[in-house]
């Protein structure tokens, strides 16, 4: 076994110091599960492992045309109890139509995130935070930028559970978002392109990226309005549609906004949720065909409640 | 001969493999009488079954009647068998709606509450 490996994990266990807090993204009655396409309103102590994600992108005609397989993992930690970091890296597979296939890492990002606000009566939270793609840890080959970027972000999470008893079954529903504007590291950058060994300058607008979540919990349902007495794995589901965009706000030159619309479910279990969604393409330019993502996430505060499920400072 | 990424995987398998008993958050899987139920025998008692084991010391539960009342006719009290079961013995109710608000904390201290209602009728 790699002596330095076992001493980084172990030193990692340790570093978890004593503290005790609610890491999910809860508030009061509402619990929001972890969305698959864009990042929650909380901080918390939890694992992606895997996240895996198919998507062809151009079309049959198109000699750039390509299936791609991603596996992710992402690493949440909080530092205190309202302020944490992620971690989010992964792997990537562009299996070519009509070329050689590419593989090789995507760009390391992280994220640094306050969580400012939870309101229990109004089942509210906020956070602002900040996140960093780190440019040229990724390979070039499957697209990862050789530069980096920093995008400013708010996120919000608002659950129904204050509307009036007349529209009691309105209020399972919940309402999560981000709000981010991306700065490019560098303006536009030179590349080498792969195939004909030519080299390209390309310009790197900065970005407009927002995210949303529209998601009604059947758990919500069932404990606090109606009990329909739906077997317990029912019971678990969270039906939930995603979407998240980019648009190019400066130097766009010929930039294109890229999203993509993700229905699914979310199934939660008491220390591990499981999350299905199709990837609808949102623009048409992109000729993008439908694709899907799946998730395993890992809740470390249920799982390693004394250790890694603790934020390192303070309760 | 195994790569780094192959040692990491089979270490945090072991990891989880390793870990604890996981003990979650307590959330509300069933009550008697039912979430949003209309009964027409008056209950004795209010059972609510949650999704892990219960502390009942800082676990609280609230039922208020048509009036605004408080009904319990005493402490919540965790079942003997079924650590993940409270119960609240009642006053007799008469015909109305009535609010139960519960605050629970896991054995891990994990602290998770809600509310809902019921009615018994005429």
């Amino acid at each position: 076994m790699n002596r330095p490996l076992v001493a980084a994990l172990a030193a990692a266990i340790a570093l978890a110091a004593p503290a005790a807090a609610d890491a999910h993204g809860v508030a009061g009655k509402r619990v929001f599960p972890t969305t698959l396409t864009i990042d929650d309103p909380a901080v918390s102590d939890e694992a992606s492992l895997p996240t895996f994600q198919y998507q062809k992108h151009g079309a049959n005609s198109d000699d750039n045309a390509f299936y791609q397989y991603d596996i992710n993992g992402e690493y949440d930690k909080r530092i205190t109890e309202h302020v944490g970091v992620a971690i989010n890296y992964g792997y990537t597979i562009q299996d070519r139509i009509n070329q050689s296939s590419r593989y090789g890492f995507s760009n390391l990002n992280t994220t640094l995130k306050w969580q400012f606000l939870q309101n229990a009566p109004h089942e509210l939270l906020m956070s602002v935070g900040v996140i960093k793609a780190w440019g040229g840890s990724g390979a070039n080959a499957v697209g990862a930028a050789a530069k980096g970027s920093t995008t400013p972000t708010v996120y919000f999470g608002k659950g129904f559970g204050d509307l009036p008893d007349a529209l009691q079954w309105l209020k399972p529903f919940a309402f999560t978002g981000t709000l981010g504007y991306q700065f490019q590291d560098v303006p536009t950058s030179t590349s080498l392109d792969a195939d004909s060994g030519m080299l390209t300058r390309s310009s790197n607008p900065d970005l407009f990226v927002w995210g949303a979540s529209l998601q009604y919990s059947i758990p919500y349902l069932q404990a606090n309005i109606k009990d329909l007495g739906l077997p317990e794995w029912l019971g678990r589901i969270t039906p939930i549609v995603e979407t998240n965009y980019a648009f190019p706000v400066t130097r766009s030159n010929g930039v294109n906004a890229t999203g993509t619309i993700a229905p699914g479910f979310i199934w939660s279990g008491d220390s591990f949720q499981i999350g299905l969604e199709a990837l609808v393409p949102g623009p048409k330019k992109t000729n993008n065909a439908t694709g899907f993502v799946f998730q395993v996430h890992f809740f470390l505060d249920d799982i390693f409640p004394t250790t890694l499920g603790k934020p390192i400072f303070g309760n | 001969m195994r790569s780094t990424w192959q040692r990491v995987l089979l270490i945090l398998l072991a990891i989880f493999l390793a870990a604890p008993p996981a003990s979650a958050h307590a959330f509300l899987e069933r009550a008697s009488p039912a979430v949003g139920s209309t009964i027409h025998a008056a209950p004795a008692e209010i059972t609510l079954r949650f999704t892990e084991p219960i502390e009942p010391a800082f676990s609280t539960v609230q039922v208020t009647g048509p009036g605004g009342e408080r009904v319990e006719a005493g402490v919540p009290r965790v079942d003997a068998s079924a650590p993940a079961v409270l119960r609240v013995p009642l006053k007799a109710l008469g015909p109305g709606s009535y609010k139960v608000v519960w605050r629970v904390v896991s054995v891990d201290s994990h602290v998770t509450d809600g509310d809902f209602k019921f009615t018994v009728a005429p």
